[in-house]
């Protein structure tokens, strides 16, 4: 299904780049945070008789990669499909002289979507500040770990793999940054919101719907590179 | 070269930041090392250091002390049961049912939590052991193998004793002894584990005690005991020589009670232990007394606990070998030292000096007037009146049975000699047969010149070279035989009342005349020696085992030494007449007494 839909927008994008004047290739390293209150209740809910256990992680927020490619068919528009990545852990877990225990709930999300972004300054201000919004898809991947190690004694392990798609929208702002020639630094801020969210448990293990939720704060800096046509 | 390693470092700073490393919660704990106090205590029925459980109620209250630690639980190992507690305390529930009785081994392993924290002792790999073993011992309060100890005091009184019960004692209430028609007998001291039975004489009897409790728990059986009845071992003492001695040894208090054929009464409530019954004299027939012998209670006379015993005492000395005691006839070989008696037609043997029957016994075709003289061979001479039947002595076969010839009646005894030559005389006239003892043909045949024509009695010398007879009253013919013809004859004149010749040495003549025994030469007809003896008396016979000459009267035996010329032997008699034979004295009426200690020299 990923490959599917990135076979698609590679088509689109050049397709776009074969009528249009710029093609913009851009990366970006942010930092995001996830509500996943799903998950973390599920993550609450895991109380085995260990009197040391602690929720050591609970979905803290983690650093994004994004690739995103453009094309600016207006001086102010410009529109392109982008490629995320987020992962982000729970973890309950206790060591000590005897062996260890965790639980841990470890998601992946890889987000591809589609993005607009509007301009307010033209492209010969150094300083362009701009207004975007993306939507699209996040493939999930969830893979729960829990094992039990007594040393010498004991050693139970159990995993289980889930899969799942989400649909989001992230309306954000930001600003480019001229730096010589054709290479920018771009920092903008955004919303990632949710609208569907789904992970499927086909071991029936959870009692209940399981999914994580991505939607956050997302805050990314990067560089921006434009490719005359 | 610095940018591209710049931008390598770069893709690696990024790739590594790709996966969120979550984070260790490593908590340093005390390992527990040291081992730690710990006990159990259990509160059950015991017996010093065993454990005591009786039948269903095993109430085994435990607990745990684990100096302050938490109490997982334990296990329980009894038998072929593993029982599992949680918690510190509790009871431990016993399945008695498959608890058979015996001593077994309680063990107990409990187990207390570390205290730690750790993730092992959180669960369950992680705690203090402590291993703790009793001695148990399951016993059934109805075991029918308890049986009660018994013994008979100085006093004569039957003592009873149990053991106490091992648990119970604060509830106990009384021992109760029960037997078979008495009154029950109630206890109240748990130390009093003994009983004397002061009306208890030896009859059967079955005691039962048994120890009961105001909690409710089963009845502790201490024991029976069943008594088979003491008899009152009457022992007949036969040493003697003049009377037969009862006695009895009944252990218990009792006095005795004796009487002569249901009515006479002999003795009455004696505390002796002994009575002496004078002897017959030998040969009287009918001589079987017979005794009631009752044992009594002195103290309570109670006639239905009296003891009974029924005695018959023969009171004629020696042994009945023909219980006919009618015309008893005997033989005697002195090879097999057996006696061989009867009355009509079966002969049957008896070992000598026992006097008991050697199992030989055999019927002959007609009515057995005598038996022959066989003193060289184990073969007997059974002679009836048409016939002799020649008999192997051990097995009592007939070898042989010879007609008589010319269908004569014989007078005197046949003999056997060495070389198997059957001699007999026979009257009407008197005739001298001599008979091959193989073949059973008839070989010669004399006739004895005899005065009148009446029946004599003759003795003929088991070496077949002499022949004694009566010639007339005042005569006493003696044939010389060689080779079985005759070759001399000698006519001794002699008065006599009775005569006998010696078998062992046939030259040997003795003549009874009016209180005179006179010895004869038979070949020279000379006197040997002459006795003065009891007047009235018949000269019967030479024992061919030990040489005496018996002589009788009505009323009397003597057995008299001819060699020393002494009376070696005189008891009384009711039985005539009487032959010595074997050093056995044998009476008309079937009685047997074996005198060999009282003959000897």
């Amino acid at each position: 299904m990923k490959r599917i839909f990135l076979l698609i927008s590679l088509c689109l994008a050049t397709a776009f780049a074969s009528r249009g004047q710029e093609l913009t290739l851009e990366y970006n390293l942010g930092y995001a945070t996830f509500r996943m209150s799903n998950l973390k209740d599920v993550l609450s809910e895991v109380n085995p008789s260990l009197t040391h256990l602690k929720l050591t992680d609970n979905f803290p927020a983690h650093f994004t990669h994004q690739v995103k490619v453009g094309y600016s068919f207006n001086p102010t528009h410009q529109a392109g499909i982008a490629l995320d990545l987020m992962n982000t852990v729970g973890n309950k877990g206790v060591a000590d002289y005897s062996g260890s225990y965790h639980f841990t709930l470890r998601t992946k999300g890889v987000r591809l979507g589609s993005f607009y972004r509007i301009s307010i300054l033209p492209k010969e201000n150094r300083f362009r500040p701009y207004m975007q919004l993306t939507a699209g898809v996040v493939f999930n991947n969830g893979k729960l770990s829990e094992e039990l190690n007594l040393e010498g004694v004991l050693q139970q392990e159990d995993h289980l793999s889930m899969d799942g798609l989400n649909l989001f929208v992230e309306p954000a702002i930001g600003c480019q940054v001229r730096l010589w020639g054709n290479l920018a630094f771009n920092i903008n801020a955004g919303y990632e919101i949710d609208i569907t969210k789904k992970l499927t448990d086909k071991s029936n293990r959870f009692l209940r719907d399981i999914y994580p939720d991505w939607s956050g704060l997302r805050i990314q800096g990067g560089l921006f590179y434009i490719l005359p046509l | 070269m610095k940018p591209f390693l710049s931008y390598l470092f770069g893709i690696v700073w990024l790739l590594s930041s790709c996966e969120y490393q979550i984070h260790e919660n490593y908590v340093d704990l005390e390992k527990p090392s040291n081992p730690v106090e710990m006990g159990i205590v259990l509160n059950a029925e015991n017996t010093g250091d065993t454990l005591v459980v009786i039948d269903r109620y095993a109430q085994i209250f435990y607990y745990l002390e684990t100096s302050g630690l938490k109490p997982m639980g334990c296990l329980f190992r009894i038998g072929d049961q593993t029982i599992q507690q949680p918690g510190g305390s509790g009871i431990l529930p016993l399945s008695l049912f498959a608890l058979q009785k015996g001593n077994y081994t309680l063990t107990c392993e409990m187990y207390l939590h570390t205290g730690s924290g750790s993730i092992a002792e959180d669960m369950g790999y992680e705690s203090y052991m402590g291993t703790f073993t009793w001695p148990l011992k399951v016993i059934d309060p109805n075991d029918s193998a308890r049986q009660l100890k018994h013994r008979i005091n100085a006093a004569g009184y039957l003592e009873l004793s149990w053991d106490k019960p091992p648990v119970g004692a604060s509830a106990f209430t009384h021992y109760a002894l029960s037997a078979l028609s008495e009154k029950e007998v109630i206890i109240k001291d748990i130390e009093q584990t003994s009983f004397v039975h002061q009306s208890y004489i030896g009859g059967m009897r079955w005691f039962q005690v048994y120890a009961y409790f105001n909690d409710g728990r089963e009845p502790w059986r201490c024991g029976d005991l069943v008594l088979s009845g003491e008899s009152l071992n009457l022992v007949m003492d036969y040493s003697r020589q003049d009377s037969i001695l009862i006695h009895w040894t009944n252990p218990y208090h009792t006095v005795i009670s004796i009487r002569e054929g249901g009515t006479d009464e002999l003795v009455k409530y004696s505390p002796e232990r002994s009575l002496c019954i004078p002897y017959l004299p030998f040969g009287t027939k009918q001589s079987l007394l017979y005794f009631h012998v009752t044992a009594t209670d002195p103290e309570n006379r109670n006639e239905d606990m009296d003891i009974h015993e029924a005695l018959v005492v023969d009171r004629s000395p020696g042994t009945c070998i023909t219980p006919d005691q009618n015309w008893t006839r005997t033989g005697y070989n002195p090879l097999l030292k057996q006696l061989y008696a009867s009355t009509q037609d079966i002969v049957v043997g008896w070992s000598v000096p026992s006097l008991e029957p050697t199992g030989g016994q055999c019927r002959v075709p007609d009515f057995i007037v005598g038996y022959g003289v066989s003193l060289f061979s184990e073969k007997i001479l059974v002679c009836e009146t048409p016939a002799v039947n020649i008999l192997d002595g051990k097995t009592l076969q007939t070898v042989i049975r010879i007609p008589f010839a010319e269908n004569r009646t014989i007078t005197g005894e046949p003999v056997l000699t060495v070389d198997d030559k059957l001699l007999s005389v026979v009257t009407f006239p008197m005739k001298l047969h001599v008979y091959n003892a193989v073949l059973g043909d008839l070989e010669y045949a004399f006739e004895l010149p005899v005065q009148h024509h009446h029946t004599c009695q003759s003795f003929i010398a088991p070496n077949g070279k002499l022949v004694y007879y009566e010639r007339d009253t005042e005569e006493i013919g003696v044939l010389t035989l060689d080779n079985y013809l005759v070759n001399r004859e000698l006519v001794i004149p002699v008065m006599f009342e009775s005569w006998c010749v010696n078998p062992l040495h046939p030259e040997q003549l003795f003549v009874y005349h009016r209180g005179k025994l006179t010895q004869y030469d038979g070949v020279k007809g000379s006197v040997l020696g002459r006795w003065n003896v009891p007047l009235h008396m018949r000269v019967s016979n030479i024992d061919p085992e030990s040489g005496l000459l018996l002589l009788y009267s009505d009323d009397k035996a003597v057995i008299f030494n001819p060699q020393s010329g002494q009376e070696v032997y005189s008891l009384s008699i009711n039985s005539w007449p009487c032959q010595l034979l074997g050093n056995t004295l044998i009476s008309e009426s079937g009685y047997a007494l074996y005198l060999g200690k009282e003959l000897q020299p």
